[in-house]
């Protein structure tokens, strides 16, 4: 490009009404070795915004990615997790109670077993504490499972 | 966008970010720091299901505020370590004075004495060549700012670089 419209280019640059692409031209001509003598005073600018285009950060590649896996609280991963939970229950519900809620009652259920109300009571206590370590285990099993998953 | 996805892009826009983070906070380690922060932002809101429309912008704009703010608690912490120690007779350390002997290095030291907004727009547009539009949106100011700021980042400098001319060189 010759020195007279480059110099109006540059005129324009320091008036701040250049586009991109005249900014680019200014780049390149001052890039070169051949420079006007009257426009040599500028040649370090332009240099030093080209070079300054190519610098890259020293990290790798590996330094940039997180180390171990970041789950967000709420991630869809979890989000899974809950669903199948919830699936899980339903289906268990319906194969503990397959005819839905209307359920015969068997006599036993009506009746009275025991004479002594502190035997009835001692036999109820040890039954739920049966359901309570049965429900408890589940719990264990379902924190194992979360663990594997998140691993 | 998926997690390949999502690496390429990241990989594609490190540098950028990286110049960004090193124009505004100045020190190579620093802007390294600022960098891996912003990365570990992006990583972890990509993973929380955070769907980016402009990876870029989004990322350029994080780093300039983790810079502004490394900047600041820096500051904060030379103004506490001036109140014990003796005040230096020079403004510049030797890193910089090594930096400014070289024509090139000169140039740096004229953009890095520039004031923060002036210095971060003529990043973006000189070295970076982003439009009007894409600064204003990275820096959050109106289009007519960036401009104004863009003509006085170069003003100055073509200032300096008419003041070595005529002071500067006759020195040698």
């Amino acid at each position: 490009m010759d020195y007279l419209s480059i110099k109006k280019i540059l005129e324009r640059y320091w008036e701040g009404n250049t586009s991109l692409e005249e900014e680019q031209q200014l780049k390149e001509y001052f890039n070169q070795e051949d420079v006007d003598p009257q426009l040599q005073r500028y040649k370090p600018l332009f240099e030093y915004l080209k070079v300054e285009q190519t610098v890259e950060i020293s990290l790798s590649e590996e330094q940039l990615k997180p180390k171990g896996h970041i789950i967000g609280f709420w991630s869809w991963k979890r989000w899974t997790a809950v669903a199948a939970s919830v699936a899980i229950l339903a289906l268990a519900s319906f194969w503990l109670y397959p005819k839905g809620g209307d359920i015969e009652m068997p006599s036993y259920a009506k009746e009275d077993t025991y004479s002594d109300p502190n035997q009835a009571y001692d036999e109820v206590k040890a039954a739920l504490l049966l359901v309570s370590n049965k429900l408890n285990k589940g719990v264990e099993t379902t924190k194992n499972e979360l663990r594997d998953l998140r691993k | 966008m998926n997690r390949k996805e999502f690496t390429y892009q990241l990989l594609n826009i490190k540098d950028k970010l990286y110049r960004f983070a090193r124009r505004i906070v100045g020190r190579e380690d620093e802007a390294e720091d600022v960098v891996q922060e912003v990365v570990i932002k992006l990583w972890k809101k990509h993973e929380g299901g955070e769907q980016y429309n402009n990876l870029e912008a989004y990322g350029m704009r994080m780093t300039k505020n983790l810079s502004l703010d490394k900047l600041k608690s820096k500051h904060k912490q030379n103004q506490q370590l001036e109140t014990i120690t003796e005040p230096t007779t020079s403004s510049l350390n030797p890193y910089q004075v090594a930096e400014q002997s070289d024509t090139l290095g000169r140039i740096h030291g004229l953009m890095q004495s520039l004031p923060e907004k002036q210095r971060m727009v003529m990043q973006l547009r000189d070295i970076e060549g982003m439009t009007y539009q894409e600064i204003a949106e990275v820096l959050d100011i109106p289009m007519n700012q960036v401009k104004v700021n863009l003509f006085r980042a170069r003003k100055q400098i073509k200032e300096q670089l008419l003041n070595i001319e005529s002071y500067g060189l006759s020195k040698h």
